[in-house]
C-alpha cells in the first residue's frame, strides 16, 4: 500500500475530533438517540462499545491478511457477534442494573455501524497495535459524544448528573425541569443543536484556513 | 482452492468464537442465575428481615386459601411468614408481599406490582406508604387501622379488605395452632399480658386476702421490676349480651399512680359489628392512663349500639377496680349501688322485700324511686324514697342522691347520702351512718331540722329543702291506693245510656286518687263500646266533693256526665253568687254547663277546652281540672287502646 504511514497523534485527533463518529460520522445513532437519557446510560453503552472495538479492532486487523476477502464481512459479523455475547454476559453478571437500563441497545452493538465501519475502513489495512489504538480513539470518540449528548437531556430534563448508581447531584430543582429533553424527541433536538454547533466551528475554520 | 481457504476461513472463525462465548457463557451462567433469584427475593428479604439465602423460601402447599386471594405464602422456620397477594385497586390489579413474624407481628409490606391512576391509586407503589407496616401488630390490619391513600378511596379500600383477609387467614392458619402456631396460647397471653405492663417485669401471681367472689376476677398477678412491685394485673370476666357466654378481659393498674396502665380484651363472643366490637382495640385505648376514680364511676366510653354490654362491661370494671383499691391501696370504696343496699339495711333492718312502686305513685321532680318495704312476714312496714336534688355548686349544677325512710307511723326511719356530685370532701359527713341521728324517729308531721354541717351549708339546706318536700310529697301524694269505689249501674247507665253492662278495669291501670274507678261499657253481645269514669272533683270549697260519671266511647266520643253526688252550694242560688248571670241554670246538678262536655270528643277537649263560668269558677274550675285530668289519664294510660 502506497498510503501514507498513519501515527497515533493523529488516529486520536480523528477519533476525538476530526472523524467523531457521533458528531461526523453519524454512526451508530441508534443507542446515541436511545440512550442518551442519562450520563449513566451514556457511559455504560459508551464502555460496551470501547470493549467491542478495541477487540474487534484487534482481532480484525489480526485476521486481515488471512481472511479472503469475500467473506470478510461475516467474518467481521460473527466477532462483533461473539464479542457483544461477551459482553452481555459480563454486564448481566456485574452490572445488572446498566444492563436493565441499556436493554436491548446492549445488543445492538452488534449492529452498530460504527463497529463494522472501523473494521472495514481501518482495521483490515492496519496493524494490531495501531488498529486497537483506533478502536479505543473512535470508541472515545463516541462515549464522548453520547455522554455530551446524555449531559445535556439529563441536566435539562430531569435536572441532575448521574454518574454511577447514586452517585449523582441535583442541579435544577424538579419546577424548573423540562421534561421533553428526557423523552425521546429531546435526544433528536438536542443532537441537532449539538451537530449545528460543531458544523459552525467547522465551517468557519475552513474558512479560515482559505481565506489564509 | 479459493473455495477451500473460505470454507476453512468461516469454519475456524465460527467455531473459535463459539468456543470463545460458550466458555464465557459457562463461567457467567450459574454466577448470573444465583443473582436473578437473589434479586427476585430481595423484595422477600426487605419485608421479612433476619431472612438468609439459605433460608428454604419453597412456598407451603396444600393450603386453601378462600376468597383470600393469596398467591403463596412461604413459612420460614422460626423466622416468619411472607405472603404474595393480589387485590383490584381502582385501575389494575395490584400485588404486594406481607412479612408477618411468629409473633403476629408484620415486618414489612412491599407493592410488587401496580398499574393504578399516577398519583391516586398508584401511591400504593410509593415506599412511603410501605413503611406504617413494619411493627404494626396484625391486629390492626383486622381491624382495617392502616393509613389509606389520600384521594383513592377504591383502592383503599381494596387494600384494606385484602389485608383484613390476609391476616385472618394467617390467624386461623398459624395463629392457633392448627397449621403449627406461631406462639402457643400461653405465649400469647403472656405476650398480651406484657403489653399492658412495665417494661421488663416479672409475673407472680396473687392470692388475695379479699373475697373476689362476685367481682368476675379470675386471677391477679403482681408485676415486680426487680426490686418493686410495680402494677398489678387482673384477668376477670363477664356476660355481655350473648348470655351463653363469657366476656374475658386483662387490665393493669399503676401501683404508684393508681390508674389503669392498659387494657385487652382477650376473648369475646357477642354480636358481632355490637357488642363484639369489644374486641376492638380502637375500644381499648380510653382505657390507657385512665384514672381510676372514672372507672368507678362507670365513665367509659360506650361501644356504639351495644348497650347491654357496655353496662356490663362497665359494671365488671367498676368491681375490679373496686376491688384493686380495697385489696392493694387499703381504700373502702363503696359504689351507689352498694350505698343503697346498706342504707336499706340502716334504714330498715327487719326489712326483707323493697319493691319499687315508683311507677304506681305520682311523680315528683326530686322523687327518683319509692320502695315499698315488707318484712318477712309480708307486712308493709313502711316506704323508702330515693331522691334526686340539686346540690350546692354556684358555678355550675351539682346533686345529691339520698334515701329517707318512713314507717307506717309517719316516723322517719334514717337519711342516707348515696350519691352527689359535690365539690370534693364537701359531702362527706353527710355519708356517716350517724349524720342523721337527732332526728330519727322522730314524727315527719313535726318540724325535722337535720344538723348542720360546718363548711356544708348550702348542701345541708339543700338536703333540708328536699327532705321537707318529701314529707309532703307523703303527707299528701303517697296515697294508699284504695279499691275502686263502687257506685251504682243506675249511674253507669245515666252516663252511658246505650251499654247495657258494665265491668270495672280500674285495677288493669294505674291508680289516681280522682279517679275511684273506671268501668267498661259493653253492649249486648259484651262487647266493649266505651268506659266509663267515676271520678271525683273539688266543688266551691275544699270540703265539697263533687262526685260524677262520665262516659267515652272507644273512639273517644263523649256520653253522658251525670252527677252522682255533690253538695255544692250552688244549688238553688242564682244571683247569689259574685258576677255570675244564672245562664246555666240555679243547680249544678243540672246546669247545662255540663252538657257542654257531652258528645264531643276528648282531643277537641284539650285542643278546644270548655271555658269555666264566671262568677262560679271555684265549681267550674274543680270539675275542669279533674276533666283535664280524666282526658290526661285515658290517654296516657291508653284505657281501651287510647293514645
Amino acid at each position: 500500500m502506497a498510503k501514507k504511514e498513519i501515527t497515533f497523534g493523529k488516529i486520536f485527533h480523528d477519533g476525538f475530533f476530526k472523524q467523531n463518529p457521533v458528531f461526523v460520522q453519524f454512526l451508530g445513532m441508534c443507542p446515541t438517540l436511545a440512550v442518551t437519557g442519562s450520563v449513566e446510560t451514556a457511559l455504560g453503552m459508551g464502555a460496551g462499545v470501547i470493549f467491542v472495538l478495541v477487540f474487534s479492532n484487534l482481532i480484525v486487523s489480526l485476521i486481515r491478511n488471512w481472511v479472503p476477502s469475500e467473506v470478510r464481512i461475516p467474518v467481521y459479523i460473527v466477532i462483533i457477534a461473539a464479542l457483544v455475547t461477551i459482553l452481555e454476559t459480563v454486564m448481566q453478571y456485574y452490572v445488572l442494573d446498566l444492563y436493565l437500563a441499556l436493554g436491548t441497545f446492549l445488543s445492538l452493538i452488534v449492529v452498530n455501524c460504527l463497529i463494522l465501519g472501523r473494521a472495514e475502513a481501518f482495521a483490515s489495512q492496519n496493524n494490531p497495535v495501531k488498529s486497537a489504538a483506533d478502536g479505543l480513539a473512535m470508541g472515545l470518540g463516541f462515549t464522548g459524544g453520547i455522554v455530551l449528548l446524555g449531559f445535556f437531556r439529563e441536566l435539562f430534563g430531569k435536572g441532575s448528573i448521574t454518574i454511577w448508581g447514586d452517585l449523582g447531584i441535583q442541579i435544577i430543582p424538579e419546577a424548573f425541569q423540562i421534561s421533553i429533553f428526557a423523552q425521546a424527541s429531546g435526544a433528536f433536538l438536542v443532537f441537532g443543536i449539538l451537530v449545528a454547533y460543531i458544523n459552525k466551528i467547522k465551517f468557519r475554520r475552513l474558512d479560515q484556513s482559505e481565506v489564509a | 482452492m479459493k473455495h477451500v481457504k473460505i470454507i476453512i476461513t468461516l469454519m475456524i472463525v465460527v467455531i473459535v468464537a463459539t468456543i470463545g462465548v460458550s466458555q464465557v457463557e459457562q463461567y457467567f451462567r450459574p454466577l448470573i442465575k444465583a443473582e436473578a433469584i437473589k434479586a427476585a427475593n430481595k423484595a422477600k428479604f426487605k419485608v421479612l428481615p433476619g431472612l438468609e439465602t439459605t433460608d428454604d423460601l419453597s412456598p407451603e402447599e396444600g393450603l386453601d386459601f378462600g376468597d383470600t386471594r393469596i398467591q403463596e405464602v412461604i413459612k420460614v422456620e422460626g423466622k416468619g411468614y411472607i405472603y404474595t397477594a393480589k387485590f383490584q385497586g381502582f385501575d389494575s390489579q395490584i400485588e404486594y408481599l406481607l412479612g408477618i413474624d411468629m409473633n403476629n407481628k408484620v415486618t414489612g409490606y412491599i407493592t410488587l406490582y401496580q398499574g393504578d391512576t399516577p398519583g391516586y391509586g398508584a401511591q400504593i407503589g410509593d415506599p412511603e406508604n410501605w413503611e406504617q407496616f413494619a411493627g404494626k401488630p396484625l391486629e390492626d390490619l383486622q381491624n382495617g387501622d392502616i393509613d389509606g391513600l389520600s384521594g383513592a378511596t377504591i383502592t383503599t379500600a381494596g387494600w384494606v379488605s385484602s389485608l383484613k383477609k390476609v391476616s385472618e387467614f394467617h390467624e386461623t392458619q398459624f395463629g392457633d395452632g392448627s397449621g403449627g402456631p406461631i406462639e402457643t396460647p400461653e405465649e400469647k397471653l403472656l405476650r398480651q399480658k406484657k403489653e399492658i405492663l412495665p417494661e421488663g417485669v416479672t409475673l407472680t401471681d396473687y392470692t388475695p386476702t379479699q373475697d373476689i367472689t362476685g367481682t368476675g376476677i379470675t386471677s391477679i398477678e403482681v408485676a415486680n421490676d426487680g426490686t418493686n412491685d410495680v402494677a398489678v394485673l387482673y384477668t376477670a370476666e363477664f356476660v355481655g349480651y350473648n348470655e351463653d357466654d363469657i366476656i374475658e378481659y386483662i387490665i393493669s393498674f399503676d401501683l404508684d399512680s393508681g390508674n389503669v396502665i392498659g387494657y385487652k380484651t382477650l376473648y369475646a363472643n357477642d354480636t358481632a359489628g355490637l357488642g363484639n366490637e369489644i374486641i376492638n382495640s380502637d375500644n381499648w385505648i380510653q382505657f390507657e392512663g385512665k384514672d381510676y376514680q372514672e372507672l368507678l364511676d362507670q365513665s367509659i366510653d360506650k361501644i356504639a349500639g351495644a348497650t347491654v354490654t357496655t353496662n356490663a362491661w362497665s359494671s365488671s370494671l367498676q368491681k375490679v377496680t373496686q376491688f384493686h383499691r380495697q385489696e392493694f391501696e387499703g381504700e373502702v370504696i363503696l359504689t351507689k349501688e352498694e350505698r343503697i343496699e346498706l342504707a336499706k339495711e340502716a334504714l330498715f333492718p327487719t326489712g326483707v322485700t323493697f319493691t319499687d312502686i315508683t311507677e304506681s305513685k305520682k311523680s315528683d321532680f326530686i322523687v327518683t324511686k319509692i320502695f315499698e318495704v315488707k318484712n318477712d312476714s309480708d307486712e308493709v312496714i313502711g316506704t323508702l324514697y330515693l331522691s334526686t336534688t340539686i346540690g350546692a355548686s354556684y358555678s355550675e349544677p351539682t346533686y345529691i342522691q339520698f334515701l329517707m325512710g318512713v314507717d307506717t307511723e309517719n316516723n322517719l326511719t334514717g337519711l342516707m347520702m348515696v350519691d352527689d356530685s359535690e365539690t370534693e370532701g364537701r359531702a362527706d359527713t353527710f355519708y356517716e351512718e350517724s349524720y342523721d341521728d337527732s332526728i330519727e324517729g322522730s314524727s315527719i308531721e313535726s318540724d325535722l331540722e337535720i344538723d348542720a354541717v360546718a363548711g356544708s351549708t348550702i348542701t345541708k339546706n339543700a338536703l333540708q329543702e328536699a327532705v321537707g318536700h318529701l314529707i309532703f310529697y307523703h303527707l299528701n301524694y303517697f296515697v294508699e291506693r284504695v279499691d275502686p269505689l263502687a257506685v251504682d249501674t243506675v249511674e253507669l247507665e245515666a252516663a252511658y245510656p246505650t251499654a247495657t253492662t258494665f265491668e270495672s278495669v280500674y285495677l288493669d291501670y294505674d291508680y289516681n286518687e280522682v279517679i275511684g274507678n273506671i268501668y267498661a261499657a259493653k253492649d249486648a253481645s259484651d262487647a266493649v263500646i266505651g268506659y266509663v269514669y267515676y271520678a271525683k272533683a273539688d266543688g266551691n270549697n275544699d270540703e265539697i266533693e263533687i262526685w260524677f260519671t262520665w262516659g267515652v266511647a272507644l273512639d273517644g266520643t263523649t256520653q253522658q256526665l251525670n252527677i252522682v253526688s255533690d253538695s255544692e252550694t250552688w244549688d238553688g242560688a242564682a244571683g247569689q253568687y259574685g258576677t255570675y248571670d244564672g245562664s246555666f241554670g240555679t243547680n249544678f246538678t243540672t246546669t247545662t254547663w255540663l252538657d257542654l262536655f257531652e258528645g264531643v270528643t276528648f282531643t277537641s277537649l284539650q285542643s278546644d277546652p270548655v271555658d269555666t263560668v264566671s262568677g262560679v269558677t271555684n265549681s267550674t274550675g274543680g270539675m275542669r281540672t279533674t276533666i283535664d285530668l280524666i282526658i290526661t289519664y285515658h290517654f296516657e294510660q291508653s284505657v281501651g287502646g287510647a293514645n
